[in-house]
């Protein structure tokens, strides 16, 4: 059915490289029972760290976001619509099932002020800095 | 004198100009050959004779998705902009592919073009066709 044209065989490869690194990288943390690693973007502001999770075709109520003392954990599953169940699937690229990604955080975060919103299939957490209380400089005088 | 000092500033000016429209032109070109594979799902409702192929854009904003019809071939191009105006140096893990997506699907005989219906949601560009009248399952009761 599908044909491509004007296909490009080293952004293929490529694309096949980044997901082997991926799985490498994360092969001590991959729980046997995973289908599909996301994609991950991550980036530092000034007030807090966002974490951007690549999740087409997943639906906000089958995400779960934990945290376990120092460790993110980003999990859940991907479905087949109601509608598909009976479908004939004679080619699927993006894989359906369960995933999870997990990231250890900074020690300057406020974990219970972490925030998640989800746009165009892309979730992204915000994981707030600890204010940090800036103390005038005390003088002491000697008595 | 003053003359020939003008002239050459101008030359000068000229040759400026002359590169850094090339620049341009070198980049252009560039940005128009990488372009990313965005991953499908083909499926096919024998009940129901519909079509569906679902199109993986996360982080892509609907206006930035195009959807044409040219002779047998579904195109979807799609253009990923990276969000507020961040820069790839503002990561530090970067795996996300921004830029110009392309994707051709052949149209088989048996699909009606016009009963076209693409949607955008979670992440994911959703494109049904239903099969041609004619070709559609029916059943025949025997007299």
């Amino acid at each position: 059915m599908n044909i491509i044209r004007g296909y490009n065989p080293f952004a293929e490869l490529e694309a096949i490289r980044e997901q082997f690194n991926r799985v490498l990288n994360q092969a001590s943390e991959v729980k046997r029972d995973v289908d599909f690693i996301p994609v991950v973007n991550t980036r530092e502001a000034d007030d807090a760290y966002y974490i951007e999770v690549e999740l087409p075709g997943v639906k906000k109520e089958d995400i779960n976001i934990d945290v376990n003392e120092d460790t993110l954990t980003i999990s859940g599953e991907r479905k087949v619509k109601e509608e598909h169940k009976e479908d004939n699937f004679y080619k699927v690229e993006s894989v359906y099932g369960k995933f999870e990604r997990s990231f250890s955080l900074p020690e300057d975060v406020d974990t219970n002020k972490i925030e998640a919103t989800s746009k165009n299939g892309v979730l992204e957490i915000k994981i707030p800095k600890v204010q940090k209380v800036e103390k005038a400089p005390k003088k002491i005088e000697i008595k | 004198m003053a003359d020939v000092k003008k002239e050459l500033q101008n030359v000068e000016k000229k040759i400026e100009h002359g590169i850094v429209e090339g620049v341009e032109k070198a980049k252009e070109v560039f940005t128009n050959l990488a372009r990313h594979i965005p991953l499908a799902n083909l499926m096919h409702n024998r009940k129901k004779d519909t079509y569906t192929i679902e199109i993986d854009l996360p982080g892509v904003e609907k206006e930035d998705i195009n959807v044409s019809i040219e002779d047998d071939y579904l195109i979807v191009t799609a253009i990923k902009k990276m969000k507020n105006e961040l820069k790839e140096e503002d990561y530090y893990l970067l795996e996300s592919k921004y830029g110009k997506y392309y994707r051709a699907f052949y149209l088989g005989d048996d699909i009606d073009r016009d009963s076209i219906d693409a949607k955008y949601e979670d992440g994911r560009l959703i494109i049904t066709f239903d099969k041609v009248e004619s070709k559609k399952r029916r059943d025949i009761a025997v007299k």
